[in-house]
């Protein structure tokens, strides 16, 4: 710090004029960059919403998981995505439930063992869809 | 959108009123700065009212905001009939020296923090446009749960049943984001955007307040605050780091006040450092790492001042907040945070110790901390940090060493968490290492610039 006061209030006004403009250009590029989502689920969100008036008001709503990969980020974004839309309804990831969601792709497209005893009761934006356990 | 900014203003103005009816030069002798922290500690005190109600059976429907908008209304309207004009007795340091050469310097630095601030806010209104829900925990954690409170009524703690959910993170953002939603009537992702933003702006008006805006390093400060983009980024990813950002450096810059003060004003600042402390505690996990290190250091003030009751001050501040903790954590959430190890410690240590676990710990961190800032800030952190560490060290720098003894504690118990969690530290270090340096960032940047802060004058009470 003694050498800094050694420099002389010039070279304080030098340091200061490097370090803000330093500070302007980053925040430019900052500004550049604001505008990449890094997980957008502003349109998913809304499709499990479209859903709500087809569900319980509350309660246990099972959830299809993906039938090849249940762990990929993507799959689990849609997983929690249908929580945050469908709460206070508790998303659980299994089948047995009175009312299943099979959000899109998620089932198998040759026919998913995990639907039998289900009837689809509603389809909804983006192609997600209720199914409702089926009682003879 | 009136019920939204009523929601932000009422606690706000009670608690901009009952601070300055007890010493009007809290914080700061700008009204602009005073304002901006009383909203948010206005929030964080809101967030709490709002969590004893729902915790004791209530919900977030019309009664609570008529209820609610009375209690606050009520707490403006009172300290108003106790204030008086008092002469105004503090600042951060000695008057600087003004010539004609330091006024045109002052006034271009502050210009270029006015264009980096507005270039700061643009990006962060363009960051919400993109992104109007937040990053991935606002809608899986934090805003997820505000939802619970508001649409599940009396059964609210029904969201925390979600494993998933972290159902043992404090409840402040959530709490206060549902009262939010209340007061306007719908779910706008505004809400939590314009939280997340107020309480980052707050916390750049708190490092120039401290530093002292009547000096050029409170601008160069607050310039260099809002360099790193990942710091104005978070603003609206809707989480909970940047209102712990705020509170940590609310509470370690009137817990360095309170080393410079005497009297009513080292009572206030002891009261607003502990508030602080307590709401970052009911913010995150983490600040009770930041409420131990403040008690030391603020019992610590107190007894070198020769008058040890002070530090109840402190204490006095924190209460609600830990009482709020204490009630959630044993009442509602009793399970420990998921990053917590469940192994007995001593095998663990030998574990890790002898194993590569730690070498994989420092090199993931050494990597990350390299890069923390984005591509025109790299190594920001390590570079910042090591001014801080300068100051520290320095004749006058005692303001500079609490903070980084707070900063080296919690940054401790961060780096224990790594070494010890059962989980993929690999994982755990990618998706949290950045957002943990965010909450540390506004105090590192405040110690640093303290390198060139003169020891202030002591003051005597006011008459």
């Amino acid at each position: 710090m003694q050498l800094v006061r050694a420099l002389g209030r010039r070279w304080h006004m030098l340091l200061a004029g490097i370090v803000m403009t330093w500070c302007l250009v980053a925040a430019v590029d900052n500004l550049r960059h604001a505008g990449t989502p890094r997980h957008p689920i502003a349109e998913l969100e809304s499709q499990f919403a479209a859903l709500i008036p087809h569900l319980p008001p509350h309660g246990e709503v099972g959830f299809l998981e993906h039938h090849d990969m249940p762990a990929s980020e993507d799959a689990v974004r849609t997983w929690y995505t249908a929580q945050y839309a469908l709460s206070p309804r508790i998303i659980v990831g299994r089948h047995g439930t009175e009312f299943l969601i099979a959000a899109h792709g998620n089932a198998h497209p040759a026919g998913d063992a995990r639907l039998d005893g289900y009837v689809p009761v509603h389809t909804g934006p983006g192609g997600h869809q209720i199914y409702r356990r089926f009682l003879p | 959108m009136i019920g939204l900014v009523g929601a932000i203003v009422l606690p706000s103005v009670a608690v901009w009123a009952a601070l300055r009816a007890w010493q009007p030069d809290w914080v700061s002798r700008s009204p602009i700065v005073r304002a901006v922290v009383a909203t948010c500690l206005g929030l964080g005190a809101s967030g709490l009212t709002s969590f004893w109600v729902v915790a004791a059976g209530g919900q977030f429907d019309r009664t609570f905001v008529a209820l609610d908008l009375i209690f606050w209304a009520s707490l403006a309207v009172v300290p108003f009939g106790f204030m008086r004009r008092r002469r105004a007795s503090l600042d951060a340091g000695p008057p600087a020296t003004q010539t004609a050469n330091a006024t045109r310097v002052a006034w271009w630095l502050k210009a270029a923090f006015c264009g980096i601030a507005a270039l700061s806010i643009g990006g962060a209104i363009v960051g919400y446009g993109a992104s109007p829900h937040g990053d991935w925990d606002a809608w899986a954690i934090w805003n997820q749960k505000a939802r619970f409170l508001l649409r599940a009524g009396e059964a609210w703690a029904q969201g925390l049943t979600i494993g998933w959910s972290q159902p043992g993170h404090p409840l402040l953002l959530p709490s206060s984001v549902a009262r939010l939603w209340a007061y306007s009537g719908e779910e706008a992702t505004l809400a939590p955007a314009l939280v997340g933003m107020m309480f980052g702006g707050a916390a750049v008006a708190v490092v120039i307040a401290t530093l002292g805006p009547q000096r050029p390093r409170a601008w160069i400060g607050g310039a260099v605050l809002l360099a790193p983009g990942v710091f104005p980024r978070e603003w609206t990813a809707q989480q909970a780091d940047i209102p712990f950002a705020f509170f940590m450096v609310t509470s370690l810059a009137m817990l360095v006040r309170a080393q410079s003060t005497r009297g009513r004003d080292r009572h206030a600042s002891l009261l607003l450092c502990g508030a602080a402390a307590g709401m970052a505690a009911w913010t995150k996990n983490e600040g009770l790492v930041l409420v131990g290190v403040t008690a030391v250091i603020a019992s610590a003030t107190a007894l070198r001042g020769g008058h040890g009751r002070e530090a109840f001050w402190w204490l006095g501040g924190a209460v609600p907040g830990l009482a709020t903790l204490a009630w959630f954590k044993l009442v509602f959430a009793p399970d420990a945070p998921y990053y917590l190890p469940d192994s007995p410690l001593p095998a663990l240590l030998e574990q890790r110790f002898f194993s590569d676990h730690v070498g994989t710990v420092n090199s993931a961190i050494w990597q990350r901390l390299l890069a923390w800032g984005g591509p025109w800030a790299p190594g920001a952190m390590l570079a910042t940090g090591v001014l801080a560490l300068a100051a520290a060290f320095t004749p006058s720098g005692s303001a500079a060493r609490s903070i980084v003894i707070a900063i080296a504690t919690m940054a401790s118990a961060y780096y224990a968490v790594y070494v010890l969690t059962a989980l993929d530290v690999t994982w755990l270090i990618a998706t949290t290492f950045d957002r943990l340096l965010v909450q540390l960032w506004p105090s590192v940047v405040l110690a640093a610039f303290l390198i060139t802060r003169h020891e202030p004058a002591r003051v005597t009470q006011a008459a």
